[in-house]
């Protein structure tokens, strides 16, 4: 046990927005909302500096219950706080329009740019993308970093190809990090619903209050329920035989490995996909497992980092939140010398450094928030991709 | 590793079992780090590596702990130094081995 009171968090230099938290990057969103424009928004992109691409290509597909997590995470991403204006890229107008409408709120600017305004010119649509966007540009990145307390930081938690050491080391480490974080006034996020299937009580248990336990067990069900209409049984063959022979004995067993990502405080909120997190506290993110469109949904709570295990090697990024690829596994770490941005393999060996490894990855955060480049941001390995409710007609 | 020793994690300090890093020949040695004070203790079978070794006993029926909270319950008595796995832990929440 130690003594003394651990070290204050370093701080960060970060983007100050008028409203919510500071971004860690200062982007143009290039936000598309129709498939018609998706090649071009993708030229778009390409061709400013500074922009990064958001797109809904089944924009006119999503109907019924779809639409409301797509829409509000369309919005979620236009407000984000790495994001320094935002250009909205639409086949029609009405569209944009509403979009821009309900942002009319922030004084970040965002401009839209429709082809129907262009008469369906696709090559004038371009052009005139390119025209707004560069003005944007050249506007916003006169912005300044400025210091900033830790506490001011969201966390996206995503685990993927885990291996024992995921459950040993890494995922371990990064629960002990969102606990310090959020203890010192910061917030944390984990997603993955299925994931929490033989953890619900432990989780629901550290429900800050009866409606969160309750939400907390109501997701889980809703999974199983989801499950069971297209014939998987998600408690069937879970642990299977390779789980078994690699000494997960139980689903209470596996799923304690996933879930101690979010550390042990209490869980203070239960978000929906493509809801927004003002609040600091952990929360847990009712969605789905599959990484790219989990960690889509993570990040659009404003969460303007994000720490992501894996054991075997993952190499899949946010395109918004930078994104630390971590493992325990030091033969992995060897041989991706150009994937993982930190490793906590030496715990594995001596675990009595854990103290260490949490102030370590706490000192790499405060490096990538004010700017230091992640593998996955310097290999252009990343993407968003919105999660899909229902089928399209 | 030093003299045939065998590192385990224990993740926290209340846990009643912890994780064996390599394979554990019965007898041998198991050097408990991690969450709560060091202890060592040997393995009263042989264990895998990455599978789990009682630090305490463990009645038939009760729970067994790992990093914090229940991961099943025991269907046999356990002893200090024994490997729990799919022989005499069982889940709470229900669902198969393979």
């Amino acid at each position: 046990m130690q003594d003394s009171a651990p070290l204050p968090l370093p701080t960060f230099l970060g983007y100050r927005r008028a409203k919510g938290r500071p971004g860690i990057r200062n982007y143009l969103l290039v936000l598309n909302l129709t498939g018609l424009t998706s090649p071009s928004a993708r030229h778009v992109a390409a061709g400013l500096e500074g922009a990064r691409l958001v797109s809904m290509p089944h924009g006119m597909a999503i109907t019924g219950r779809g639409e409301a997590p797509v829409t509000a995470t369309l919005e979620a991403f236009a407000r984000h706080p790495n994001v320094g204006a935002v250009l909205i890229l639409s086949a029609v107008r009405s569209k944009a329009e509403a979009l821009a409408e309900r942002l009319a709120d922030d004084p970040r600017p965002a401009v839209a740019v429709t082809l129907d305004a262009v008469g369906r010119d696709a090559l004038a649509f371009r052009l005139a993308a390119l025209r707004e966007g560069a003005r944007l540009l050249a506007g916003m990145t006169r912005q300044r970093r400025e210091e900033c307390p830790m506490s001011d930081l969201l966390l996206a938690l995503e685990c993927g190809m885990s291996d024992p050491t995921s459950g040993l080391a890494a995922n371990p480490l990064l629960g002990r990090v969102a606990d310090r974080l959020v203890a010192a006034g910061g917030a944390a996020v984990l997603g993955e619903t299925t994931e929490w299937l033989g953890c619900e009580d432990h989780l629901a248990d550290r429900g800050a209050t009866p409606d969160i336990a309750r939400a907390i067990r109501e997701a889980v069900a809703r999974r199983e329920e989801q499950a069971r209409a297209i014939g998987i049984d998600l408690l069937g063959n879970n642990p299977n035989e390779a789980n078994i022979a690699a000494g997960l004995t139980t689903i209470e067993d596996k799923a304690i490995g996933s879930v101690s990502k979010s550390g042990s405080g209490p869980v203070t909120a239960l978000i929906g996909y493509g809801d927004r997190l003002e609040e600091s506290g952990l929360a847990a993110m009712d969605g789905p497992s599959y990484t790219p469109e989990s960690l889509t949904g993570l990040v659009a709570t404003g969460a303007q980092l994000a720490l992501f295990t894996s054991g075997v090697g993952n190499s899949y990024v946010s395109r918004i939140a930078p994104t630390i690829k971590i493992t325990g596994n030091a033969a992995t770490a060897a041989r991706l010398t150009e994937h993982f941005d930190f490793t906590c393999a030496e715990i594995m060996e001596r675990p009595e450094r854990m103290d260490g490894a949490v102030a370590a990855l706490l000192d790499r955060i405060a490096e990538v928030a004010s700017g230091a480049l992640t593998f996955g941001e310097i290999l252009g390995e990343d993407d968003e991709v919105i999660g899909r409710f229902g089928e399209t007609l | 590793m030093n003299g045939g020793e065998v590192l385990a994690i224990r993740l926290a300090a209340a846990d009643d079992v912890a994780v064996v890093l390599a394979d554990t020949a019965a007898g041998q040695t198991v050097r408990v780090a991690g969450d709560g004070p060091p202890l060592s203790l040997a393995a009263r079978g042989a264990i895998p590596a990455n599978h789990k070794i009682a630090l305490v006993p463990i009645a038939e029926g009760a729970d067994v702990v790992r990093n914090g909270t229940a991961i099943g319950r025991a269907t046999a008595g356990i002893a200090a130094g024994d490997c729990v796995h799919v022989h005499n832990l069982v889940s709470r929440r229900g669902g198969g081995h393979g």
